[in-house]
Order: structure tokens, then sequence, then C-alpha cells
């Protein structure tokens, strides 16, 4: 089942995270562990990794905190976009197989609803919004993302030029991205 | 019309997805650092879909037992940084250190307990030597239980060493990543250079230096000798368009070396000179022009 996160504008706890404020880090881990774990299972498939990938990642985020720009990425962003980098330098580093990483793909539109009802609402549009991609790019879309594989090497790995892949990723993104800011603002 | 701006928007995807190469980043994180309200506003839509992306996977709660472990290593380390920093000492103890405590202490606690159950319960009556037998196999269970313990506490114990060791070693990959990035901008091909020559208002113990990369608009600036003084400042100006643009005041270490690193010089002229002027407590009032006497400028070249 999916699960939620809070991509709030202005949340107050950050200013005192990054003063330096350590209180303020356990309201912040209980609410992105999870997520933070979710995403480097996923991607690395071993638990015992995913662990070492959550523990780097807040260690990470405490170290740079200072370079955090919540004009940029809502922490949850943030803490994410830390996470996947920290997970896909490990797949690069053991050498994952691309067909590996292929395998772990973008969720399919037939998973029950999340049980808060707003983001469960979003989540079911992101979803449909997914399965509605042409298979190809959504490959290509994965391979992106979860395998964190450059242009060239999904372009190498799926046989298409390269000039078609880098489309597929910027626009299936970008369309993604529409249709979050429509259902946030509508 | 494809603008520097239209340009960078387009890299904003890849930008989040971490696909461009370093020259590449700076450039973007130099746009966003300028205040695009247009680019920032994307950039953050693009975390934030990336990140709902990533929640449409299933929920994996996390180990309970990282969670302990891992603040109590941010703890210890922020601990430590404010030690380093000559502020408080670290005897902060958080919430979450108190609760390995207490989680030890119930540890040491459930074993009294059932020692102390075991002794109170009468199983059945045995003869001398099997009672004998009975309290020597107790003693020994007792011993491997408080060993028990204290293998545990000093595997949370190593553990937590091991936490604040890759601690260090991310804050050192930090501190690398930002040495690395300023040793780039002095060997990058057309990095600038100047050399500040005093004026005739400057202290003559005074010196600095300017290096300057016109594609990245990053510049670092070295200026050494610095008097520290109650009453006064050393601003920073880049000369560019002709005008001059404060690059903000100087901090002077105890050597009274101060250092000043830009990311991305604001503006679109190219940066022509820098200078030093001496100006009241906090800088000049305004910030296009120095208050009070040049003391240090040089002309950039190659």
């Amino acid at each position: 089942m999916a699960h939620s996160v809070n991509l709030s504008v202005a949340d107050p706890r950050i200013p005192r995270f990054q003063g330096g404020d350590e209180t303020v880090l356990g309201e912040l881990y209980d609410e992105h562990a999870d997520h933070v774990f979710s995403l480097a299972l996923r991607i690395l498939g071993d638990r015992s990794e995913a662990e070492d990938v959550l523990q780097e990642t807040w260690i990470q985020a405490w170290a740079k905190r200072s370079e955090y720009r919540p004009e940029q990425a809502s922490f949850a962003g943030w803490i994410t976009m830390l996470a996947r980098s920290r997970a896909l330098d490990r797949v690069r580093r053991r050498s994952a197989r691309v067909k590996k990483e292929a395998e772990v793909g973008l969720e399919e539109p037939t998973r029950s609803s999340p049980p808060l009802a707003e983001w469960g609402l979003l989540a079911d549009k992101l979803r449909a919004e997914v399965a509605s991609l042409e298979p190809q790019q959504r490959t290509a879309l994965e391979l992106a993302y979860w395998g964190g594989l450059s242009h060239s090497k999904i372009s190498e790995e799926m046989g298409q030029p390269l000039g078609t892949v880098k489309t597929w990723v910027r626009s299936g993104i970008l369309r993604l991205r529409d249709r979050v800011v429509k259902e946030r603002t509508s | 019309m494809n603008g520097p701006h239209d340009l960078l928007r387009e890299s904003l995807v890849d930008f989040v997805l971490g696909n461009l190469d370093d020259a590449e980043a700076r450039k973007v994180e130099a746009h966003l650092a300028e205040g695009c309200a247009e680019c920032n506003a994307e950039v953050r839509e693009l975390h934030d879909t990336l990140a709902l992306v990533a929640a449409l996977s299933d929920r994996e709660p996390a180990p309970s037992a990282a969670r302990g472990r891992i603040l109590v290593a941010i703890t210890q380390s922020a601990s430590e940084e404010r030690r380093q920093q000559g502020g408080l000492a670290g005897h902060h103890q958080s919430g979450d250190r108190q609760e390995r405590h207490d989680r030890d202490g119930r540890d040491e606690h459930d074993v009294r307990r059932r020692r102390d159950r075991g002794d109170a319960t009468p199983i059945f009556r045995m003869p001398m030597w099997g009672r004998a037998a009975l309290v020597g196999l107790a003693a020994a269970c007792l011993l491997l239980a408080v060993d028990g313990v204290q293998l545990r506490k000093e595997r949370i114990l190593l553990r937590n060493e091991v936490v604040l060791s890759k601690a260090r070693i991310v804050q050192l990959e930090s501190q690398v990543d930002e040495s690395q990035q300023w040793a780039d901008l002095v060997t990058a091909g057309n990095a600038q250079f100047a050399q500040l020559a005093p004026t005739p208002d400057a202290d003559p113990a005074m010196t600095a230096w300017a290096i300057y990369d016109p594609s990245s608009r990053r510049a670092a600036i070295v200026v050494d000798s610095v008097e520290p003084n109650d009453d006064r400042d050393f601003e920073l100006w880049a000369i560019a368009g002709g005008a001059p643009k404060s690059l903000g005041v100087i901090t002077p270490d105890a050597n009274g070396r101060g250092i000043v690193r830009i990311d991305a010089v604001s503006g679109d002229e190219p940066v022509a000179a820098f200078a030093v002027s001496r100006e009241p407590k906090g800088g000049s009032p305004d910030k296009t022009a120095p208050s009070g006497p040049v003391v240090l400028v040089g002309a950039l070249g190659d």
C-alpha cells in the first residue's frame, strides 16, 4: 500500500532543524523514516542495506542541513532526493544488473487506496497517470528514477535513440508533475 | 527565444534526477541561487512529484531499533559540533539518549525480576547435593545473564561507535566535496586571476588575491593581514559593468586571513575587478557603492 508524505510549504520545524536544534529531529524522523526506508528497500532490495541507507541519509541530512533550500523542495522532497542518491550510489558500487533494476517498476494501478483520504486521492490520480504512460516511456522512467541510469545507458539498454529516451523521461516526469500540481491546486 | 533562463529551465528535470555533470549542475544551482522564482518553483514541484512517485511504493516500516541509534548518533554529533564551536559543552541529554538508558535499565530490571522470581519460587524438594548443584547452575545462569546484558550494552556502544564513525565520514566526504569544488575553480580552463594592489589608504601589510570563473561566475577571494577592529569592517566588492556590487563584509580568522567564496556572483555583466573598502561596522549602508576609502583593488586577467 502507498504511504503518505508531508509536502507542506512552510513547516515551522525546518528553521529549527537548520539552526542545529536536534530536538525536532525525532518528529521529522518519525514522519519520514518509513518513506526513506521504503524507497531504499525498493531500490536495493535488501533490508540490511536499506537500513544503512536510512542511517546514512539522516546523518547526511543533519550534516548538510544548511544546504537545504526550502524554496527548492519540501523536506520530504529533499530527504527523498538524498535517500535515492545514496541508495543508487550503493547500486552503482555493487554493479547491480540493469535487469534487476528494471524489475523494480513503478506502481501498477491495481493497488488499493491508502487510508488518508486526501493523499489516497492524489496517489490514485498519480497512479492512473503512470499507468497511462506508453509502456516504453514508463520503462524509461523506471530506469531513470529507480535505476538511476543515464539517458545514454537507457538508450543502450532499450535500443532506442538517445533523443527519444530524453524526450520520454522529460515529458513523462513533466506529465506527472502537471498532474500533481493540478490535483493540489484544484 | 532561448536565453540562459530558457536553456537552464530545460535542464531542470535532469537536475532533479541527478543526471547533469558537475559543471551543468553548478550552472543550474547558481541560477536557482540567484533567486529565479519560476525555476525554484519548478524544481520544488519536480522534487515533490518524485517524492510522491516514491511514496506510491509499498510502505515498509523502518526498523524500530534504528531510530534510537540514528538519533543518538546525531545528538552526539551535534554536541560535538557545539563543543568544537566553543559553545555549550556536550552535556545535553536528549530524550532519545534517555530512552536508550531507560531501555538498558529495563533490560537489567527484567533480568533482576526474573532472577528474583526464580529465587522466590520453590519448585520441589530435592536432596542437599541436588540443591547445591541447582544453586551452582543458577549462579552460572546468573553470570551468563549478567554477561548477556553486558554484551548487549557493549554491542549497543559498538554500534553507536560505528554510527558516529559513519557520521564523521559523511561530514568529511562533504568537506572533501566542497574542497574539490573549489579546487576545480582553480583549474577551470577560463579562470581569471587578480592580485589586489594596495591604495594609499591601505594598511601596507594587507594583501589579497582573487580567482573568478566567468562561465560559472564562481569566485574565491583571499585577504591576508586583516586587522580586527571593533569600529570598522572591510567589505569586498565586485566591479561588473562599471558598477560596484557588495559581496559582503570580510570576516578574518584568528590569523587575520579572510576567505570569501561566492557560488555565483549575481548579475549578467562579467566581473572586471575586485576591490576591498574600509567601512563602518557592518559594511557600507549602500550595497551598490563603498562609503569608505577603497584600500585594495585589482583587475582580473588570464
